[in-house]
């Protein structure tokens, strides 16, 4: 069975991050013995030359550009969130005005189903053909307004809502 | 009359950061001094891309800064660094941002422009390395980073990476056993076949 670990793990890896595994009499024959300790110091060995190799080559962007670029991100999105409320805001206006339309137009619907009615009525003194238009026009108008008015609300508050909070979004 | 606009607009969002950020200016240069390379390098070995790492680290100081954290030492605040440097690898891993990278003898190569010396060896070596690293998981990429890189005790991992201390040690095992498995040609394991 292979042990998972060993106690002087820590203190080899350590000494071969310091380079000093060599010189410490009694670590190198521990990790001759130890499997563990003969595994962590091969990829220690292999992680450390790697990383150095690494860092000789890595060219970084100098403090000063980095704070400077969070310190515009942080006005952004400052300004963003300080702007957010007033987002929402405009959009429930826009869904509370498209809602107030309709519901003004449900209160005066006895009014323009009166007038539908009147013009109906007069239609009675039109030339036979320009009656059918008129009957055929009053009906449907009669049958369909409310309905059209009501997909009207469904299709345009959502779009009216997306407008407005979509200002929010980059 | 454009470079005082720019002016004031830096100035102004200089004096909003010097509020906003619970770090004087001055303070961050030396920290990111300090830090910054092994959290690149650490972002670049996780991600496997050079490019990206650039970007994570710009985001990853971003949001340390932003950060409302009291930290207690130095360690404190390089562990929480890292630590966010590891959650950003691993949200961009799960939006998809980027897929486990497949490392090529080319690649390992850009990852490693300079080998002088026993260049032929060391290149290898690494190419090994860099394929292998590139089939572990995430976390067991950053478990053996941490651990044999940058030499830290498993407690300093468990803290960073949200493990439980006494669970590390076996994750730590088979992260070091894939790894080798993996590898062509662990070094001091004998001569490369």
């Amino acid at each position: 069975m292979t042990a998972l670990d060993c106690a002087r793990e820590p203190e080899v890896v350590q000494a071969v991050m310091e380079g000093r595994l060599a010189a410490c009499e009694d670590l190198a024959p521990h990790v001759d013995a130890c499997d563990v300790c003969r595994e962590a110091v091969a990829i220690t060995q292999l992680f450390r030359e790697d990383r150095d190799a690494a860092l000789a080559d890595v060219h970084l962007p100098a403090a000063g550009q980095v704070w400077w670029r969070a310190a515009v991100r942080a006005r952004l999105d400052g300004a963003h969130a300080a702007a957010r409320p007033m987002t929402w805001a405009t959009g429930v206006t826009a869904a509370c005005s498209a809602g107030l339309a309709a519901g003004v137009i449900g209160v005066a619907w006895p009014t323009i189903d009166r007038a539908l009615t009147w013009f109906a009525e007069r239609a009675g003194n039109m030339p036979p053909a320009t009656l059918v238009v008129a009957d055929l026009t009053a009906t449907m108008m009669h049958r369909t307004l409310p309905f059209a008015l009501a997909a009207a609300f469904v299709v345009l508050a959502p779009v009216a809502l997306f407008l407005a909070l979509s200002d929010g979004k980059r | 009359m454009t470079d005082m606009t720019l002016t004031n607009l830096e100035r102004l969002a200089f004096d909003e950061a010097e509020r906003t950020f619970l770090m004087t200016e001055d303070a961050f240069r030396a920290f990111y001094e300090l830090t910054a390379r092994p959290v690149w390098l650490y972002l670049a070995r996780t991600t496997g891309d050079r490019r990206l790492a650039d970007d994570l680290l710009q985001d990853t100081y971003y949001r340390f800064l932003r950060s409302n954290v009291a930290f207690d030492s130095d360690d404190h605040r390089r562990h929480y660094l890292f630590r966010i440097a590891t959650n950003l690898v691993h949200d961009h891993r799960r939006r998809g941002r980027f897929s486990a990278p497949a490392v090529s003898g080319e690649r390992a190569e850009e990852l490693l422009p300079d080998a002088g010396g026993d260049a032929a060896d060391r290149m290898a070596r690494h190419i090994d390395l860099s394929r292998a690293m590139d089939q572990l998981k995430p976390r067991e990429r950053s478990l053996l980073w941490l651990a044999y890189a940058q030499g830290w005790s498993h407690e300093e991992i468990a803290a960073t990476l949200g493990l439980k201390a006494s669970s590390l040690k076996s994750l730590l095992h088979r992260a070091r056993r894939r790894l080798a498995s993996l590898m062509v040609n662990p070094a001091g394991r004998g001569g490369r076949s």
